[in-house]
């Protein structure tokens, strides 16, 4: 089933033989599609993903053409969130595993590893069969997620974060680092702005990074799930409207809203639930967000 | 044959009925008692006594002495009977008292009466925990009268139809029995049931109940907490470290529907079982609140022993039961929860019998939302790794999690709340109330959220009549069919919902539930789409 590919052999991804230390074996997962290895783009981040990040990531993949290949490490945070995001996209992704091809971690995302796998998509390491993955493995196995790509698009990342080991080996290959600007206030984007005021450019959609691939935007159409309902056809419309104007510029909880709205518990719960159900906020541990 | 059941000279047997409890249930004993004035002096009691009824002839022996009754060179037989029953307790001393003393006198033990009561040194009786068990056995089993301990009354008193004898001292039971009861004037029944009942004190400690005014913020939480207690749902807090989790699920207590004469027995008989009712006490007025450590064994918690005694899910029969730091109990603690939540009583098999103890209490879970508690917290940074959160956060899907219909999330109160109000306060207020900026409306007060609890259980009780049921939190689905018609929009927010939430069907029905509940809050025969879409913010989120 793992394949295996040598490093002498013709298949052999042509961007990762160009690095210094390419490892000599590679075992691989899935089917190799003709070209998944021709434009990959490492999208890494910090384990723990803000709802910024999130929204953040989400922003990039509307308009990033759908023939580049994600490549990231299968961990929890801004690496699941860029395979699920490519996924739903409908884009080939590669997993590059710290541990032994076989080997999920974390094991609660067995699901992704096989959605991967049934979308084209392939999963990587440098190990074979079950070996767990140890401290040491995790940089090493940077040194393919960049490798493989063209560039590599930081999200969200702690100073001397495994993401900036990702980042500086993209550099140190002559690949180029993209990266994705945070809140001053947060300790994981630290790290992007290093990277902003050294060989980073920063971006705040897909335009740079499909222009740099020689790749079009992808110009998809703004679907509505068929489910979806639109807030202003229920309630009390200005009510909602002032509540995505205010969650713009000032996440809040329930409670923060409530001297600022004027409004009862109840009217706000109901106005907020619509408003999510209209994808124009979004909720993250007991807080709201609009971006 | 005759001449075996013929008396030896100088002896004397007496019979005396008393009772043994096996949980809350109690089974009537037979106390024989054979005094002897001939053989070696001797006092042994039979029947399978625990150390504490083993310990009785030494009570006695002093008693009477102290008491001016020799009982110098008798030899004394007690039989326990049925006598292959495990007896426990310490009130076994009246009944042993009265057989002597009967048999010293030579008079007859009053009849259709039971004995009950522990004897001190002196001669007095000691208050006795179960003095309610024993006057509701009287009055299941047509006993007319009860002998108990002077402190007892008031408690045994709540039944109104057996004839209760309050005993001082030997002394005093020595009187009654030589005039017979009839004669006796001044020991009478105790029939004043009505003071009994008005008298409104708390004597368990229930009244450390918070106010709901007098907690700053959380109005979100606040009002879950209302929904809870009108629909009789479970909840769980989350939320960092001092936030006010446990000060909320306390002031439950106050927003809750005050116990009902039924319901006030069933708990004051667990509770005087326990030997929780303070002398002179009688009924448990407040509902119960019961917060036990997350070290809690499973006993500890559901009740067990030889002879069974209530766990604290008893102990939080018609109130709350707090289980703070939710993820900190141990797994089978927690999932030993669901027999107690989903049937309404805990089953102890031991020896042959089974006791069984009502449980039917309202759960408030509260839990960090990781190990350090700091996650999403607006000025902390949460230093714990994404796995020791998944799993932290595993214990709240198991299966428990399916009897808690709200998931609450509880932030910090911002600190320029804190600030006015004590600034409130420093100026005159009369009471700490929320800041006067946050709500252009007056603030909810206990006494306005226990009225819309009152009058939304109310509309329940109806709705439910023929049911079997009490309260929304109960429907299954065909009450769900039954009572909770959507229409066209509030099915089209549950569906894109269900869609864009990933809502799965159990939460899916949930929602419903809580719906109903705030639609009868509002006083609203028909869910309509914002009752739906309230409901939908105290849904789980994963």
């Amino acid at each position: 089933m793992n394949q295996t590919i040598l490093l002498k052999s013709r298949k052999y991804p042509k961007l990762l033989k160009e690095i210094k230390y390419p490892p000599d074996t590679l075992y691989i997962r899935g089917n190799i599609t003709p070209g998944i290895f021709t434009n990959c783009l490492a999208v890494v981040g910090s384990r723990m993903m803000s709802p910024y990040g999130k929204k953040a990531l989400e922003r990039i993949f509307e308009n990033i053409n759908r023939d580049i290949t994600i490549v990231s490490g299968f961990m929890y945070g801004v690496d699941a969130w860029a395979h699920t995001l490519a996924l739903q996209n409908g884009m080939r992704t590669i997993a590059v595993l710290a541990g032994g091809v076989d080997c999920i971690v974390p094991p609660t995302h067995k699901r992704l590893y096989e959605q991967i796998l049934e979308n084209k998509g392939l999963i990587i390491s440098e190990y074979d069969g079950n070996i767990a993955p140890l401290k040491w493995s995790y940089p090493k196995r940077n040194r393919i997620v960049a490798g493989l790509s063209k560039a590599a698009l930081i999200a969200e990342a702690a100073l001397h974060s495994g993401s900036l080991i990702t980042a500086e080996l993209s550099h140190k290959f002559g690949r180029k680092v993209f990266t994705i600007p945070g809140s001053i206030f947060s300790r994981y984007s630290r790290g992007c702005l290093y990277l902003l005021n050294s060989y980073g450019e920063g971006v705040y959609s897909a335009g740079s990074i499909n222009s740099f691939y020689n790749l079009p935007d992808y110009v998809g159409i703004n679907q509505r799930s068929p489910n979806s309902i639109d807030a202003n056809s229920l309630g009390d419309s200005t009510l909602g409207t002032k509540l995505v104007e205010y969650l713009k510029n000032t996440p809040s909880s329930i409670d923060e809203l409530l001297p600022v709205l004027r409004v009862s518990t109840q009217e706000l719960n109901k106005a907020v639930t619509l408003e999510i159900l209209s994808g124009n906020i979004m909720e993250n541990g007991g807080r709201y967000y609009a971006y | 044959m005759e001449i075996l059941w013929k008396m030896e000279e100088g002896t004397m047997l007496t019979k005396v009925k008393s009772l043994a409890f096996h949980g809350l249930e109690a089974i009537s004993i037979d106390v024989e008692v054979n005094v002897s004035k001939r053989g070696l002096p001797s006092f042994d009691i039979v029947g399978l006594p625990n150390k504490s009824i083993g310990e009785s002839k030494h009570r006695l022996l002093v008693a009477f002495g102290n008491s001016g009754i020799n009982l110098a060179n008798r030899k004394i037989l007690v039989n326990l009977a049925p006598a292959d029953l495990h007896k426990d307790g310490s009130f076994y001393d009246l009944p042993i008292a009265v057989g002597i003393l009967c048999a010293e006198l030579n008079i007859p033990v009053p009849k259709s009466s039971v004995f009950f009561g522990e004897i001190s040194l002196d001669g007095g009786l000691r208050h006795t925990p179960g003095a309610l068990l024993v006057s509701l056995f009287a009055h299941e089993n047509s006993v007319k009268n009860i002998f108990i301990p002077n402190m007892c009354i008031n408690e045994a008193a709540v039944v109104r139809d057996v004839n209760i004898f309050g005993v001082e001292n030997l002394g005093n039971l020595k009187n009654l029995l030589l005039k017979g009861i009839d004669g006796v004037a001044n020991i009478r029944p105790n029939n004043n049931v009505e003071n009994v009942n008005n008298t409104g004190e708390s004597f368990y400690p229930f009244d450390n109940a918070v106010k709901v005014e007098e907690i700053i913020g959380q109005f979100y939480a606040k009002r879950a907490l209302e929904i809870c207690a009108a629909g009789g749902h479970n909840v769980l807090m989350v939320g960092p470290p001092g936030v006010g989790k446990t000060l909320l699920a306390k002031s439950m207590i106050s927003i809750l529907p005050p116990l009902t004469e039924e319901e006030s027995i069933e708990v004051t008989k667990i509770y005087t079982l326990l030997g929780k009712i303070p002398p002179g006490g009688s009924l448990v007025l407040d509902r119960p609140f019961r917060s036990p450590h997350h070290t809690v064994s499973r006993a500890g918690l559901l009740g067990g022993g030889v002879i069974p005694f209530p766990g604290e899910v008893s102990l939080a029969h018609r109130g709350i039961l707090f289980m703070d730091e939710f993820c900190e109990f141990s797994s089978n603690v927690t999932e030993s929860l669901r027999q107690p939540i989903e049937e309404g009583k805990v089953l102890i098999t031991r020896n042959k019998r089974v006791a069984s103890f009502p449980s039917k209490f309202t759960l408030i879970a509260a839990s960090n939302p990781c190990p350090c508690g700091f996650l999403g917290h607006p000025k902390v940074e949460c230093k714990c790794t994404p796995a020791k959160i998944e799993a932290y956060r595993k214990k709240l899907s198991g299966p428990i999690m399916d009897r808690i219909d709200l998931h609450i999330n509880v932030l910090p109160v911002n600190s320029e709340d804190l600030v006015e109000s004590n600034m409130l306060r420093d100026s005159g207020g009369t009471s700490v109330t929320a800041p006067t900026h946050v709500s252009c409306k007056p603030v909810d007060t206990t006494e306005s959220i226990r009225d819309r609890v009152l009058q939304a259980r109310n509309v329940q009780r109806e709705r439910f009549a023929g049911d079997a049921i009490f309260c929304n939190a109960e429907m299954s689905i065909v009450h769900l069919k039954k009572f909770c018609q959507l229409d066209k929009d509030s099915r089209s927010i549950l569906n894109t919902a269900a869609d864009k939430m990933n809502l799965s069907m159990r939460s899916y029905f949930k929602i419903i539930k809580v719906a109903r509940t705030i639609a009868d809050i509002n006083g609203r025969e028909e869910i309509v789409y914002s009752d739906i879409a309230e409901a939908l913010q105290y849904r789980f989120k994963t």
